[in-house]
């Protein structure tokens, strides 16, 4: 989409005298993060460097900090997918942020590396600060999403002048949905089996310009980017892309991630989640992650043997979080096609976990608001009650209402050029409103997402070697025993990342060149060692160089680091 | 004009020499060739990436009204890919016309798999003067050829110690053994004959034994309660790296026809399949310069071996819509006629699965029919259907010594094996059993592009219908019905594009009055129009069918001539006035 959007200050009436609100000062501009990332750079132990130039032409930034020893495990953070995602971007470059003004913090990286993108979509943020201010989800790309041959002639207008794109609903005999709430404010489907006749159209700000019925149908953005990656990829959708991987952006991570077999984990925060909601226990495949290379059937969900780890990492998310349950965040149908956490699971073996951050369903739930009215009726106006399907948008209606940040722009009669004579309102929730959090949430969020991403170092794998012993049999040929052990809390390779084949077993081999192996590979890989002390025992036969007494084994983990030891020769 | 070759600045351009001998005076041209062509190419060798790019230089300065060469873009190891465009004349820019696009050779050791692309290339340059359904093929189409979309694997395997099978990938090194190595350990050529033949080794519980007829070249297994002589030990290598396992990882270890992004799944469905969709250097070069060119309207790329006329899907979870699939029946069953011994088949039935492949991207997600030939079969050694086992193998070992004197194999001879003692070499050369030999060659190169040029032919080929019809409804109104004409056997959009909405839509354009109302006449004996909502004066139509016409119906108010304009991405653009008489 080349965005199109057009004041038409001439079809509004009744303007509303409110200033625009644009998000805070607090929400970074692509400027703004350029110079935030600019300071952060100049601070020891902190690399920013420029991972792709995007398809806007700017600089896609990517933060390194932590240990400078690639045989390291790896954490990365990717925000700032989804164009009207800004929470995200905010809480990556607050966690550098915090690292970097805390030795403490960052103490806790001195064996993890960790690599943050705070921002990958620039094009959709520089909607939310100037200019009309609207949600762009995607990348700035000329669309044709309705194949007529003509792109982007038809976008979105400020029809009532006010500065930003917002909802029109019109009253037509065509139209499904039917005004409920308090004072009529929301819409919901008309229901026919409950004799409900549907009385509204509800549609983004704008008028049909190529007059086809549809309206703003080129407004969403080109590619989505949160739905550009391989996985689940939906063929021939109207924002996936030209084809998976197809975006600077998109490829951009995916070469970064496939290059960096040290990343364990990523943790995308962004529209989708798995944190909020953890995979439902006993979910997953259970397939035989070692079954052959070649001529699998695709697997499409998490393994059954993995899904454990992320219900306990999800429980001390939500406990960080301050939630005692669940949150069921909504999604829209397919929001988790062509995924990169879909990607970083499925398709390159490694653990991938992502939060919204916030939402409508998590602030519900943060101020305990459901708790309070579940002891009222939920009321419309006298004893009538709200139908349940709008429960919840209600109270988060209140919500905007009650905290006065002028969320809830109401509905205001205007003249739609399209609907000459018919009842058209603009208005509903102002853009932006639904997805990230007033400003003066983000220090809370910033500080419980910091202390997430700083205890994930202890869910690395970490191998380490105990117990060892070289014992001498004759002429210089030893048997050496010792026991791999992983110190961390996932296994050094998931089920996921067997099935994948892209994460290598750790290995054993022997550091001195002079020393051999009698009867057995040079390089001796192991099975998968389970979390929380789990471990291998490994024993070889080993001849040693002349006049040499001892041995140096390393093992190699490719997501749980590498360590050496030296053994001497005892007898018993 | 008669001349003799090497009296002219073809001399330069020659590629061999023998034919320079005989002045032309005292030849006479068979049929199927150029009588006189301007470059001269010998069609019984293979040419390595600096020959291909010297020919399409060659056809280039020779042609350079009907050729525009490109690179477009460069292989891991900093090779050269690319593309020779080829038109006739015609008002409609090459960009415009329907166009083929055809490549070769994307599996490094199926190396005559750019030498029929630059057949294609030479016959119809060199033939466009001489032969009438040549000129009217070349004016009407614009053809993408591009020989060699895998440059690195080519030259290692024509310049390497090679097997019929190595080299298939790319030059990435990818650690295929996942010991944190990359590409340490492939075969090697131990003997020195340019070869990576085979490994046996005496053992007094072997299972093989030397087949007495063939003993040059021939083992046979023996059976289950027999024991043999020999234990094979797999092709030529050392343990390069120390690690207890030979030739374990070699040079690449991928599969560049698994990179496309059409149902494509990742290494643990998919061996080969690489990182992610075009992640390499040449699968991304080749789908920029497809996605710049919407005009493709068939594909064609070349492999071996098997006699094969493949088509998609590669996997049963997607498929090729009915419509569509008929016609690629169509057009691969007379290829099976031009190419003897060759089967026309459906990928993942009548072969294997392959996710990720190159023609399900071009159906799949570009509306595009195209076809694999996998060029070759062991039935044209004695033109009967190939013997399977040991039989086979007796008749592959007949050829080589009746028809090819036992050129190209290496007689078993002994070694000293640093790992496994004194060890048997020897086998037949990489150059026989996927490629024909010489005298085979060109026979192959011109069959399996006639079934090709078959395929162009049957891209949509538009025309205006004979007369337009106009009638005066009175009030100043006339009602004007005009058709389209697709004599190709492929229509201006296939099923699966109109159902998936790949391409945009035809459009009819009018201009010259007001029009009030358009539509596409459904019936036209009882003139039933289905009329266009919004926007008469530009009517959408969904396609073209092939071997048939479409029937569109205009009101338009006002006298006046009236322009018409047809376009359709992958049909080209017509224009036609009707005078107001």
């Amino acid at each position: 989409m080349k965005h199109l959007a057009r004041r038409c200050f001439a079809a509004a009436i009744g303007l509303l005298a409110l200033p625009v609100v644009a998000l805070s000062a607090t929400y970074h501009t692509n400027e703004a993060l350029a110079a935030a990332l600019d300071e952060i750079g100049s601070r020891p132990g902190f690399d920013v460097s420029e991972l792709a130039t995007d398809s806007e032409g700017r600089a896609m930034h990517i933060v390194r900090t932590g240990s400078d020893d690639n045989s390291d495990p790896a954490i990365l953070v990717v925000a700032g997918l989804d164009g009207r995602h800004l929470v995200g971007t905010e809480m990556a470059l607050a966690m550098v942020q915090a690292l970097s003004a805390d030795d403490d913090a960052r103490e806790k990286f001195e064996e993890t590396v960790l690599y943050v993108i705070p921002r990958v979509n620039s094009f959709g943020p520089g909607f939310a600060f100037e200019g009309t201010i609207q949600e762009v989800a995607g990348i700035n790309e000329s669309s044709d999403s309705d194949r007529d041959g003509l792109t982007d002639e038809d976008g979105v207008e400020d029809l009532n002048g006010d500065g930003r794109i917002s909802w029109i609903r019109v009253k037509d005999p065509k139209g499904t949905l039917i005004a409920d709430g308090t004072d009529d404010a929301l819409l919901r489907e008309a229901d026919p089996m409950e004799n409900e006749r549907g009385e509204w159209l509800l549609f983004r700000e704008g008028v049909d310009d190529d007059a086809d019925e549809n309206f703003g149908e080129e407004a969403d953005g080109g590619t989505w980017l949160q739905n550009n990656f391989p996985h689940k990829y939906e063929y021939h959708g109207r924002n996936s892309g030209v084809h998976q991987v197809s975006a600077p952006e998109t490829r951009a991570i995916a070469d970064f991630i496939s290059s960096h077999d040290n990343i364990a984990l990523v943790l995308i925060l962004g529209s989708n989640d798995s944190l909020f909601t953890s995979p439902a226990d006993g979910q997953g495949v259970d397939v035989d992650p070692n079954g052959g290379r070649w001529g699998r059937d695709p697997i499409t969900q998490l393994h059954k043997k993995d899904v454990p780890y992320f219900r306990h990492i999800g429980e001390q998310y939500r406990e960080l979080m301050g939630l005692d349950k669940e949150v069921k965040i909504k999604a829209s149908e397919g929001a988790d096609n062509g995924s990169l956490s879909g990607y970083v699971n499925l398709m390159r073996g490694r653990m991938a976990i992502e939060s919204p951050v916030w939402s409508p369903e998590v602030q519900l739930a943060l101020s305990a608001k459901s708790k309070k009215d579940d002891d009222k009726k939920d009321k419309k106006s006298g004893d009538e009650e709200i139908h349940k399907s709008l429960k919840e948008e209600q109270e988060f209606l209140d919500w905007v209402v009650e905290t006065k940040r002028g969320g809830w722009l109401g509905w205001e009669d205007i003249e739609h050029p399209d609907f000459p004579g018919q009842e058209a309102q603009v208005g509903g929730f102002a853009p932006f409103v639904k997805i990230n959090p007033p400003r003066e949430q983000l220090d809370e969020l910033a500080t419980s997402h910091t202390l997430f991403l700083t205890n994930l170092v202890d869910v690395l794998p970490r191998v380490a070697i105990r117990d060892g012993k070289l014992k001498p049999l004759a002429g210089g040929v030893c048997e050496l025993t010792f026991t791999v052990e992983n110190a961390g809390y996932i296994p050094d390779v998931f089920a996921q990342g067997q099935w994948s084949t892209h994460v290598r077993p750790t290995r054993v081999e022997l550091v001195d060149e002079d020393a051999r192996v009698i009867g057995g590979p040079a390089k001796q890989k192991l099975a998968p060692i389970g979390g929380s002390g789990g471990f291998q025992e490994v024993r070889m036969m080993v001849k040693l160089p002349a006049g040499s007494d001892s041995v140096s084994v390393r093992v190699v983990s490719e997501l749980g680091g590498t360590t050496t030891e030296t053994f001497s020769a005892e007898e018993d | 004009m008669k001349r003799l070759l090497v009296s002219t600045a073809a001399a330069a351009m020659l590629w061999g020499t023998a034919a320079a001998q005989v002045p032309e005076s005292s030849t006479f041209p068979a049929l199927g060739a150029p009588e006189d062509p301007s470059v001269q190419i010998v069609w019984n060798r293979f040419y390595d990436v600096d020959g291909i790019n010297m020919i399409l230089e060659k056809l280039h300065e020779a042609h350079p009204d009907k050729t525009k060469l490109t690179e477009i873009g460069e292989s891991a190891e900093g090779r050269k890919i690319m593309a020779l465009e080829l038109f006739g004349e015609n008002d409609m820019p090459p960009d415009v016309r329907p166009a083929m696009y055809i490549d070769g050779n994307i599996h490094g050791n199926e190396v005559q798999c750019a030498e029929v692309v630059l057949y294609t290339a030479w016959y119809l340059l060199e033939m466009y003067d001489e032969v009438e359904a040549v000129k009217e093929l070349v004016d009407n189409r614009t053809f993408y050829l591009l020989p060699s979309i895998n440059p690195d694997g080519r030259d290692h395997w024509l310049h390497g110690p090679a097997n019929p099978h190595l080299s298939r990938g790319g030059r990435i090194p990818v650690d295929n053994d996942q010991d944190g190595q990359f590409d340490e350990d492939g075969p090697d050529d131990i003997d020195g004959d340019g070869q990576i033949t085979r490994m046996r080794i005496k053992d007094p519980f072997g299972r093989w034994c030397v087949d007495d007829r063939f003993p040059e070249t021939l083992m046979y297994r023996v059976e289950s309660d027999e024991i043999g002589e020999y234990s094979v030990l797999g092709w030529e290598g050392i343990d390069n790296d120390g690690d207890g396992e030979i030739n374990e990882d070699g040079p690449g270890g991928y599969d560049p026809n698994r990179n496309w992004p059409y149902n494509w799944q990742p290494e643990s469905t998919q061996f080969g399949a690489m990182a992610y969709p075009f992640s390499l250097p040449e699968t991304r070069a080749v789908s920029e310069f497809v996605l710049a060119h919407p005009n493709i309207a068939a594909m064609q790329s070349y492999h071996n071996t098997g006699g094969m006329i493949l088509r998609g899907p590669g996997d049963d979870s997607v498929g090729l819509n009915p419509a569509d699939d008929r016609i690629a029946q169509l057009i691969g069953k007379r290829g099976e006629e031009m190419l003897p011994f060759y089967n026309s088949w459906v990928t993942y039935k009548d072969l294997y699965r392959v996710f990720g492949g190159e023609f399900d991207w071009f159906y799949g997600m570009l509306g595009i029919i195209g076809f694999t030939n996998e060029m070759y079969t062991d039935s044209n050694m004695f033109r009967r259907e190939a013997k399977r086992g040991q039989e086979g193998n007796r008749e592959e070992a007949l050829f080589l010594r009746h028809l090819l004197q036992n050129q190209g194999v290496t007689p078993w001879a002994e070694y000293d094996h640093p790992t496994y003692g004194k060890v048997e070499i020897g086998g037949t050369a990489k150059n026989f059993g996927r490629v024909p030999p010489a005298f085979m060659l060109e026979e192959e190169l011109h069959r399996n592009m006639a079934s090709t040029l078959y395929h162009a032919n049957a891209m949509p080929k538009l025309s205006w219908g004979e007369s337009a019809e106009i009638e005066d409804l009175g009030d100043g109104v006339r009602r004007v019905r005009v058709s389209v004409v697709n004599s190709g056997l492929i229509p201006t959009r296939l099923s699966h594009d109109i159902d998936k909405k790949l391409t945009p839509r035809n459009s009819l354009t009018v201009k010259g009055g007001e029009v009030v109302a358009s539509g596409v006449v459904k019936d036209r004996y009882n003139n039933i129009v289905e009329w266009q909502k919004v926007r008469p004066e530009r009517l959408l139509i969904e396609t073209v069918p092939g071997q048939d016409q479409l029937f569109a119906e205009f009101l338009v108010v006002g006298d006046g001539d009236l322009e018409f304009r047809f376009e359709a991405t992958k049909g080209g653009v017509l224009e036609m006035a009707l005078r107001d008489e």
